[in-house]
């Protein structure tokens, strides 16, 4: 077995008014501000694809809360797909895994 | 080493180690200043240090001076005794503040 | 007229008869003297004695005290080197003035212990002196005698009392305990007497050491009935109020104080540890790194216990700790400097958990211990699996946080993802809000669980208290806590000299209930 990423990396696929962002990798609280400089500026139509995301933190939750709300208040559409176990444990146990735009 | 005292008044003050050797006599001496005076003042700042049976004495004696409506102060505790009273949790009812 | 010398026929026979008045005096003497109890009896001989050769005075010394009625002006007179007549005259036998009272003779005769005195005439013949010579002899064998019986008495009793207590007192504080399951035990017990002072017992998950102040028979029977009132205590649901009501009475009665060191040992690794009065625990982790348990009230016995801390910690493979008598500390060498407490520590520190013994008492040579010295080692086994790993305050070490949760967790472990979600918040939180500079992480697997340590050195923080929402919203802060707090099974916080502990035990949530 390979060893997990230590860092994050963020493909960006932007054309017309889709922006499409795949992760791999941590998203933790060293990781985010690194993200976040990725991923803005929100397209009309954002895809959030966290498959290949291994561990992602409070730090990461709250990245993604941050772009959700920026697109909603902007009128933008946002939406994860591909939240895999330990993510999406992260999310049930916040109570965010319902009231997040998941795919 | 025997106990070495002075009486000032109401105050008893003690000279040297207090330890297992004379804690027999620091209880006599306690008991017989208690008697002649009512409130304890033990001014301890000639004692560089004391082990656990003079802590004994120290506490029989203050007991028994609270079962009589008296008061037993300590002054002049240095860091050895300081540290020895913390460490016990007696500090406190023997009036001297926490160190450090 | 001429004074007619007396005739010597009637003399003799006046002899003959005093001698045999004396010699049936002697006869019924000795049974008396062999019968004597007390020195008060003694007086009653030497009375005897003296009627018999007409004298009125008779007083009898026992080691410088007169026994019964003396004249004062006996008390004045030395004790006499061997028996002597002081002559009439010799003696201001106490009179105002000399011409009020006959002046008398005072046969004085030394016994063994003291001595006896004679007076009221104005001579003794030889054959009154051989009398009383022969009565002194015969008082000091049976003063002897009495005496020797009394000491034969005390000490049988004396041998019966320190047979039974040091009978009681080897029950109660066995020299040898039973090693708990992952567990290394060791234990050094020197008491100073034959027995009193340390004690140290087990009662099913409970070890327990401790000191009574106060030697002998009575310390034993206090020993004895704290172990009892420990047993019950230790099965209650409430163990400090307990245990205070249980012996504060009878310790404050008989006026001694016991201190306690008492910690519940689980098999994987859970300890409960509380400290009344005891010198500090040391719980020395498997880096050397040292945590003190201090007394968090003084000894049993001085004042109503109010109430005790009880301390959750887990003991991590290799991490033990270490009980120890003020007989250590308190031992000094022939300047009088004690070995103290802060050579304690260093020699906890330094020395592994296995040899702390051996170089405790290699490190007294030279020292006088005038005290028990007990010594306590308790060690979790280092061979099992776990991890410590210290990693510097800084956001880039999550990664190598992880991986050091790694070493100690199996991948397939259900509680794995939850522990490093919760290790990392708790992490992230030190470095950001408490501004520490260095974490370290301790764990390792209990079933399904993960025990977890994580200390920092920032500052004072006790992030329970600061969970309070809920989750649900779409808000950006605030989660870190929350995670931790619901994969927490278990979680304590202490501040510890100059850091934060946390004590978790992490474990998969039950996400049904939170929706």
């Amino acid at each position: 077995m390979t060893r997990p990423p230590t860092t994050l990396d963020v493909l960006v696929r932007r054309d017309a008014d889709d922006l499409h962002l795949s992760l791999s990798g941590r998203l933790d609280a060293h990781q985010v501000p690194g993200f976040l400089a990725a991923a803005e500026p929100l397209a009309a139509r954002t895809t959030l694809d966290l498959g290949g995301v291994t561990f992602m933190d409070s730090s990461g939750l709250a990245a993604l809360v941050r772009l959700v709300r920026t697109a909603r208040a902007a009128g933008q559409d946002l939406g994860i797909v591909n939240v895999q176990d330990g993510v999406r444990l992260a999310m049930e146990i916040t109570g965010l895994y319902a009231v997040l735009p998941i795919r | 080493m025997p106990l070495t005292y002075t009486v000032n008044g109401p105050e008893l003050i003690l000279s040297g180690r207090l330890d297992a050797q004379n804690a027999l006599d620091l209880r006599a001496v306690l008991a017989e200043h208690a008697a002649q005076t009512g409130n304890l003042h033990v001014n301890m700042a000639d004692v560089p240090f004391m082990d656990s049976s003079a802590l004994a004495a120290l506490v029989s004696a203050l007991k028994d001076r609270r079962r009589e409506g008296r008061t037993l102060r300590l002054t002049g505790a240095s860091p050895a005794v300081h540290e020895l009273m913390s460490l016990t949790m007696l500090g406190r009812v023997f009036g001297l503040e926490e160190p450090r | 007229m001429d004074v007619t010398a007396p005739d010597p026929f009637t003399e003799l026979l006046d002899q003959v008869v005093d001698l045999s008045d004396q010699l049936v005096f002697l006869q019924r003497l000795i049974p008396q003297a062999l019968a004597l109890t007390d020195e008060a009896q003694a007086t009653g001989l030497v009375q005897q004695a003296a009627a018999l050769i007409n004298t009125p005075g008779a007083a009898l010394n026992v080691r410088g005290e007169w026994l019964g009625d003396t004249p004062g002006w006996l008390r004045g007179v030395q004790p006499p080197g061997h028996a002597a007549v002081l002559p009439a005259g010799a003696v201001h036998t106490g009179a105002p003035f000399i011409g009020a009272w006959r002046l008398t003779a005072v046969l004085a005769v030394p016994l063994e212990q003291g001595w006896l005195a004679l007076w009221g005439k104005l001579d003794f013949l030889a054959g009154e002196r051989e009398l009383i010579n022969t009565l002194a002899q015969l008082l000091d064998a049976a003063l002897r005698a009495m005496h020797g019986r009394r000491e034969a008495e005390r000490y049988a009793i004396q041998e019966r009392d320190r047979r039974q207590a040091r009978a009681v007192w080897r029950a109660v504080t066995p020299e040898a305990l039973r090693t708990p399951p992952g567990y290394h035990l060791h234990l050094h017990s020197q008491p100073a007497s034959d027995f009193g002072g340390d004690f140290q017992f087990q009662e099913a998950e409970w070890i327990v050491a401790g000191d009574v102040s106060g030697k002998g028979l009575p310390a034993a029977i206090i020993t004895a009935m704290f172990a009892s009132a420990f047993t019950v205590a230790a099965r209650s649901a409430s163990l400090n109020s307990t245990l205070g009501e249980a012996l504060h009475d009878h310790l404050e009665r008989s006026g001694a104080f016991c201190t306690l060191a008492a910690m519940q040992v689980r098999p994987d690794g859970q300890l409960r540890v509380l400290n009344i009065g005891h010198p500090p625990v040391l719980l020395r982790r498997a880096d050397g790194r040292l945590e003190e348990v201090r007394a968090s009230a003084p000894p049993l016995g001085t004042f109503p216990l109010l109430h005790v801390d009880v301390e959750r910690m887990w003991l991590h493979p290799g991490d033990a700790l270490l009980v120890y008598s003020d007989g250590l500390f308190e031992a000094e060498d022939t300047a009088g400097v004690p070995f103290g407490l802060e050579r304690t520590r260093q020699l906890a520190s330094q020395v592994a958990p296995t040899a702390f013994i051996r170089q405790a008492v290699a490190g007294l040579r030279g020292f006088e211990v005038g005290d028990d010295l007990t010594l306590l080692v308790l060690q979790r086994d280092p061979a099992a699996r776990g991890v410590q790993r210290r990693l510097p305050g800084d956001l880039q070490a999550l990664v190598a946080l992880s991986e050091a949760l790694r070493e100690a967790v199996p991948p397939d472990h259900p509680a794995l993802m939850p522990a490093e979600l919760a290790i990392t918040e708790l992490f992230v939180n030190a470095v950001r809000h408490g501004g520490a500079r260095e974490v370290t992480l301790r764990a390792h697997t209990s079933g399904t669980d993960i025990l977890v340590t994580l200390t920092d050195d920032g500052a004072p923080f006790d992030p329970r208290s600061a969970v309070t929402r809920e989750g649900g919203e779409l808000r950006e802060h605030g989660y870190g806590l929350l995670i931790a707090q619901r994969c927490a099974r278990e979680w304590h916080y202490a501040r510890k000299a100059q850091f934060n502990r946390q004590t978790l035990r992490l474990r998969a949530p039950d996400l049904s209930v939170l929706t």
